[in-house]
């Protein structure tokens, strides 16, 4: 297995889990990742995994039972006595658990266990997955059920033993048998126990039950982030580079191979990826499901260092499935085995993008119009200054210096929603005080887009153009109307060389209400409720100040969260480069979400994004819903209280 | 003669673009002299025998019986250096740009292309008509084509005028290419890029019950049918019909936007129409700020009375 | 003996194959050439020089002219369709127009000519085509194409002018392209719909109509080779010939520039004023 992950490129550096033991310990023992999303299930199988964990002590004692008869872990002491009470206790939980599980798998047929026809999964896999499970379940019931055979057997032959409740109960039903079939039921079934596990040891590197292993190491060695869809920089002067992104198999860095052993295939990246809820090509499971399909398929020739030169887009995903990537970072977020199917994705549009020339046409369009214009749009440079008509919005060119600088971005210079929210952040600005100035035209796309698509190289000319212009002035802080412009002038540019003191626009005023720098009246008397943008909470924590925000100008309604939020939230559909191409599958991921937010009841949608702001207000026109509702930014919402 | 007007056969008449250069000639004043090519040649001077033109000239030779730039170019080259107009006119068709630049290099004269006007100068279009030009010529000879619609046919002068041939020389191994006969393609998927006249409709529409008479309007017109975002999201049009910044985008002489706020994600679709014709029930419209003629009102009652009258 | 032993030697030469291969190949080996334009962009502003005879260029942004780029395409399919071949990017103008030439050589073209300007704003056709031939001529090429017309003047000749000077047949508008060595066969646009198909003898000088394929994005291994391609420059001195037989003498803003109308009133006055606008005004009824 490990020469197989060895095969990919950006080695993996080991030591680390010598330093990161402590994570993938705690995510082993505290089981913490699988509560995020479907608790319930994700006790159930915390119960299973201590239970298997503990069956490590167990196992080790049956085999010296084995050997030295008679021999019996501190008999008549309360510690041993404890420790048989756990053993009986864990054994029948996990019997319950692994039973609940194969039922709900296969009796009532959960459909969240499966993926849609239209999704590329190798036949293998859908096949594969079933049986793996079935024979995983199979061997943990025996195992165990073995294992409390004989001690069912053991306590027939002796006298009951009520540190074993459940044990001992059970070995009821022996009561009148001899003697010596008892000592032979308790030897085969010992045998039974411990002989299986030899069994499964060999099916052990095919079967979903490495993520034992695979799952905790993904935690120690996965290569730490500023944000989930800030990849590593691609140093194009190396000349030495031959591959951008990845083609083929051994192109996916180590850690992502890794990805495929430790998932566990439960498909609760799918559950709110918007791409599969509406019908897209694209399952982030199924990503990794034919990753380790593959694995398996190939294990003698990979483990043997060949390169097999089948493209990702035949058996991995879709080139359809990669555009439909909206990277909101959920697969990335509810992964209980810390896989990021998202990295694969942005990986794989990398080879499309940089390698193959290969992607949707208006993708194309919005590249020249980045690289000529500055904007996805392609409207004239000239014109990022229209919004500040009329108001008084100082130039950095000609102030040369100040404390905040006002990065409104393509969208807040151009869009005309955008530009309300601008001058709102800005009358905000000015209500406190806040010595700022903005760029005006000498500000160009931070080419956000152009990296999520997969066009590192554009992105890194724009970077370095805006780079450039940060160097002319003096500012303390950015603040930045777009959460988009905000995550990759904060973590992208960072990992260019830059660090950069960047604030969302929610966030600095978040700050100017609780410092009592602005102090809005209170107005708002419906209810209202808040759509995460991605890019501003999964991708960078902040869940908490646009709330805050919002909560400073209610009167008399409640912020009422939909059912998807915070972490969970569902993704607006413009992320990813979606906003400037459309994949035409399915049901249009905005229009999901705004019924989602009009089922709350409230009147108006908060939103802290201009792309969510977009996206929502089409939403609502779509619904039939733009004579009821109202879609706000916090920052107007602020500014209405003022 | 002082002009001489190269006329082009549109399938058996004279081209619309042929009359308005005429046009364009008499307005000019002077000697006119005009020159029929091809093997209906007779027939376009027949048209012509009640306009008030001096003369029309005809070749008729087997080598440029149908068109071919290598003989119509060496055709009209023979014709001016044996007549010496001082000014050469033709419409800015398809074909005159296919051909007349060959006779500008063979005379090294200048072809200055696609007037618009001659009342200051001649003036052309520039930068994607966002500007225009004054431009002459330093030679005493040149040639100018015309843009379709400078000048009206309607405006051409009646009168009467005599005709004769002209005998070219022309070689054998004068013309390079065979040409086979002209055909149409059948209108196969909507090509909105190429439209001349676009409806487009928005959610001012209301409902999809509504969308019919969009369609209606459409065919009185001779228009191709587009539309914005949020109709085509709620399923009532079909993708390809999207106008905007992940959909088409389209540079129609007309752009009839119904209903449409002009959101900058349709916008940047459309904003290269020649000509943008809004109605919008909302005054404030972002649409309106780019539209040449804002007409404030409802689509729902002035689309079927538009249609109306257009019938009629 | 020699002349009826030729034959003889060459039917049962072993070297009889790669003979054949010779001939085969030398036929089909297209050199094209393909002539872009760097102009201003659609989107860019177009501040009018004090003394209005242009605009003024440093505050504009340039981009590689639309039609041109389904001209190099299509440069580019017929090299991929023949097998081999070399496609030749050629522009004129200050430096840089060097960029497109390199856009052009992203895309997998292999070399590029830089025509020098010196200074002086050249839009004649005809003296720009001079230019253009006299480097042009030495080269042979089977193929010279270029984009409809530009985006900036619009002139629309300068690929037919080229193609005379040379000798060459000429066609414009074209749709499509079958290369039946040594003559091309090219659909012409017409008006209204009509096509017609056109066989001509190359060399020939092809004007290309935009939409007939899909231009390709560069890769990045394109763009980065682009770096290392040659291109050559032609000083201003070498070819450019002010032979001015037009010139533009004053540049402006159009009176009708975008002062919108606005039409209000009851449904039946305001369809009258559209019909009228329709007829009157736009010309389209």
């Amino acid at each position: 297995m490990f020469r197989v992950i060895g095969s990919g490129s950006q080695p993996i550096n080991w030591k680390n889990v010598i330093v990161n033991w402590p994570k993938g310990f705690a995510a082993f023992i505290g089981q913490k990742t699988l509560f995020k999303t479907r608790p319930i299930i994700g006790f159930i199988h915390a119960l299973v995994a201590w239970g298997f964990t503990f069956y490590l002590i167990v196992n080790v004692v049956d085999v010296i039972y084995g050997f030295i008869p008679d021999f019996h872990l501190l008999p008549n002491h309360f510690i041993g006595d404890a420790y048989r009470f756990f053993v009986d206790s864990f054994s029948v939980l996990v019997l319950l658990g692994v039973v609940y599980f194969l039922v709900r798998r296969f009796i009532v047929g959960d459909e969240k266990l499966a993926t849609n026809q239209t999704v590329m999964l190798s036949d293998a896999a859908r096949v594969g997955m079933r049986k793996d499970s079935l024979l995983v379940g199979l061997f943990i019931i025996s195992h165990v059920g073995f294992r409390f055979l004989s001690a069912t057997f053991e306590i027939a032959q002796h006298q009951a033993d009520w540190s074993q409740p459940a044990a001992t109960l059970l070995s009821g039903l022996w009561q009148n048998m001899d003697l010596s079939s008892l000592v032979l039921l308790e030897h085969i079934s010992w045998w039974l126990a411990l002989g299986l596990i030899l069994g499964f040891l060999p099916y052990f590197p095919y079967s979903k039950h490495a993520h034992l292993f695979m799952g905790p190491l993904n935690f120690m060695v996965n290569i730490p982030r500023r944000s989930m869809a800030t990849l590593e920089m691609i140093d194009f002067e190396d000349e030495k580079l031959e591959q951008y992104g990845a083609g083929q198999f051994h192109h996916l860095p180590q850690t992502q191979l890794l990805d495929a052993y430790a998932c566990i295939q439960c498909s609760r990246c799918q559950d709110a990826c918007p791409a599969y809820q509406t019908g897209k090509e694209l399952s982030p499971s199924a990503i990794e499901i034919n990753k380790r399909y593959f694995v398996n398929e190939n294990l003698s020739k990979l483990s043997d260092g060949q390169l097999i030169d089948i493209p990702l887009t035949q058996w991995m995903l879709s080139e359809e499935a990669a555009w439909s990537c909206t990277t909101c970072g959920y697969c990335v977020e509810v992964c209980p085995v810390g896989n990021e199917p998202m990295v694969d994705i942005l990986r794989a549009r990398q080879d499309l993008v940089m390698m193959e020339s290969n992607f949707p046409k208006d993708a194309m369009e919005s590249f020249d119009k980045m690289e000529n214009y500055g904007n996805p749009w392609g409207l004239s440079p000239q014109d990022r200054e229209k919004w500040m008509e009329g108001r008084n919005v100082p130039l950095m060119r000609e102030k040369k210096e100040a404390d905040v600088l006002y990065w409104a971005g393509c969208s807040g210079a151009y869009d005309s929603r955008g530009k309300e929210i601008s001058q709102a952040v800005v009358d905000v600005m000015n209500k406190a005080g806040v010595d700022f100035a903005t760029l005006g035209n000498e500000e160009t796309c931070t080419g956000d887009s152009a990296r999520r698509i997969g066009n590192e190289y554009l992105f890194q000319m724009m970077a370095t153009q805006n780079l450039e212009t940060f160097e002319q002035y003096k500012f303390k802080k950015i603040v930045t109307q777009c959460p988009h412009c905000f995550s990759t002038l904060k973590n992208d540019y960072a990992e260019l060389g830059t660090e950069l003191d960047v604030v969302h626009h929610s966030q600095f005023i978040g700050e100017l209400v609780s410092n009592g720098k602005i102090k809005p009246e209170p107005w708002m008397e419906d209810d209202v409720t808040y759509h995460d943008a991605c890019y501003l909470g999964r991708h960078n924590g902040e869940y908490d100040a646009p709330r805050d925000v919002i909560q400073s100008i209610m009167k008399g309604g409640n912020l009422v969260e939909m059912e998807q939020t915070k972490e969970e939230s569902f993704c607006c559909g413009a992320g990813g480069g979606n906003m400037w191409y459309e994949i035409d599958k399915g049901e249009r991921i905005n229009k999901i979400r705004f019924n989602e937010a009009a089922s709350t009841g409230a009147k108006t949608v908060a939103t802290a994004c201009n792309f969510c702001n977009i996206m929502m207000e089409d939403g609502m026109k779509v619904t039939g819903h733009d004579q009821d509702m109202k879609v706000m930014d916090i920052a107007e919402m602020v500014m209405k209280g003022l | 003669m002082d002009i001489l007007v190269v006329l082009e056969d549109n399938r058996g008449s004279l081209h619309r673009m042929s009359k308005e250069a005429i046009v364009g000639a008499q307005k000019m004043g002077g000697s006119i002299s005009v020159l029929a090519i091809g093997n209906n040649a007779n027939g376009l001077a027949n048209e012509l025998s009640n306009i008030d033109i001096s003369e029309v000239i005809t070749v008729n030779h087997d080598l440029v019986s149908t068109y071919s730039a290598d003989g119509y170019s060496e055709v009209v080259k023979q014709v001016i250096e044996a007549e010496s107009p001082s000014t050469i006119l033709i419409g800015h068709s398809y074909q005159t740009r296919d051909y007349i630049p060959r006779v500008s290099t063979k005379l090294d004269i200048p072809f200055i292309p696609d007037i618009i006007s001659m009342e200051n100068g001649l003036v052309k279009q520039i930068l994607n008509s966002k500007l225009n030009a004054t431009i002459s010529a330093a030679t005493d000879q040149k040639i100018l084509s015309f843009q379709s619609s400078a000048f009206s046919e309607e405006a051409m002068m009646p009168g009467n005028c005599s005709s004769r041939s002209f005998n070219v020389d022309l070689d054998s191994s004068l013309v390079r290419s065979e040409s086979e006969d002209p055909f149409q393609e059948a209108a196969a998927d909507v090509d909105l890029e190429s439209a001349e006249l676009i409806i487009s409709v928005g959610r001012g529409i209301e409902k999809e019950d509504n969308i019919p008479i969009v369609f209606e309007l459409a065919k009185v017109m001779g228009a191709e049918v587009g539309a914005s975002r949020p109709v085509v999201d709620s399923g009532w049009l079909p993708s390809f019909r999207q106008i905007g910044s992940s959909g088409q985008t389209v540079s129609p002489k007309l752009y009839l936007a119904l209903g449409i706020s002009g959101a900058i994600q349709h916008v940047v679709g459309m904003k290269g129409s020649k000509n943008i014709l809004a109605i919008n029930k909302d005054a404030d419209a972002p649409i309106f700020e780019i539209a040449d003629y804002a007409v404030i009102g409802d689509v729902l009652e002035i689309i079927p009375k538009l249609t109306e009258t257009l019938k009629g | 003996m020699i002349v009826g032993g030729f034959p003889f030697l060459f039917l049962y030469s072993p070297y009889k194959l790669p003979i054949i291969f010779y001939f085969f190949s030398k036929g089909i080996k297209m050199k094209i050439a393909v002539l872009v334009k760097q102009v201003p962009g659609s989107e860019s502003v177009l501040p009018i020089l004090g003394d209005t005879t242009w605009i003024d260029e440093a505050q504009a942004t340039f981009v590689m002219n639309p039609p041109d780029n389904f001209a190099i395409e299509e440069a580019l399919l017929i090299k991929e369709k023949i097998g081999e071949g070399e496609v030749v990017i050629i522009s004129m103008g200050p430096s840089r127009v060097q960029k497109v030439i390199r856009e052009g050589l992203a895309k997998g073209a292999d070399r590029g000519i830089h025509l020098e300007e010196d200074g002086t704003i050249e839009t004649d056709p005809l003296s720009n085509a001079k230019s253009f031939t006299s480097v042009l001529k030495e080269e042979n090429f089977d193929l010279v194409l270029s984009g409809l017309q530009s985006d900036d003047t619009g002139m629309g000749q300068t690929g037919v002018l080229i193609g005379e000077m040379l000798g060459m047949s000429t066609a414009t508008l074209a749709m499509e392209v079958e290369i039946q060595s040594p003559t091309i066969r090219v659909k012409r646009e017409l008006e209204s719909g009509w096509f017609q198909w056109v066989k001509l003898k190359m060399p020939s000088a092809i004007s290309i109509q935009s939409g007939l394929n899909t231009p390709r994005y560069p890769s990045l291994k394109g763009i980065m080779g682009a770096k290392r391609k040659e291109i050559k420059v032609v000083p201003a001195s070498d070819h450019q010939t002010h032979s001015k037989s037009q010139s533009i003498d004053k540049v402006f803003v159009p009176q009708t520039s975008k002062q919108t109308v606005v039409i209000e009133g009851d449904a039946d006055s305001v369809v009258s004023k559209i019909v009228n606008i329709l007829k009157s005004d736009i010309k389209v009824i």
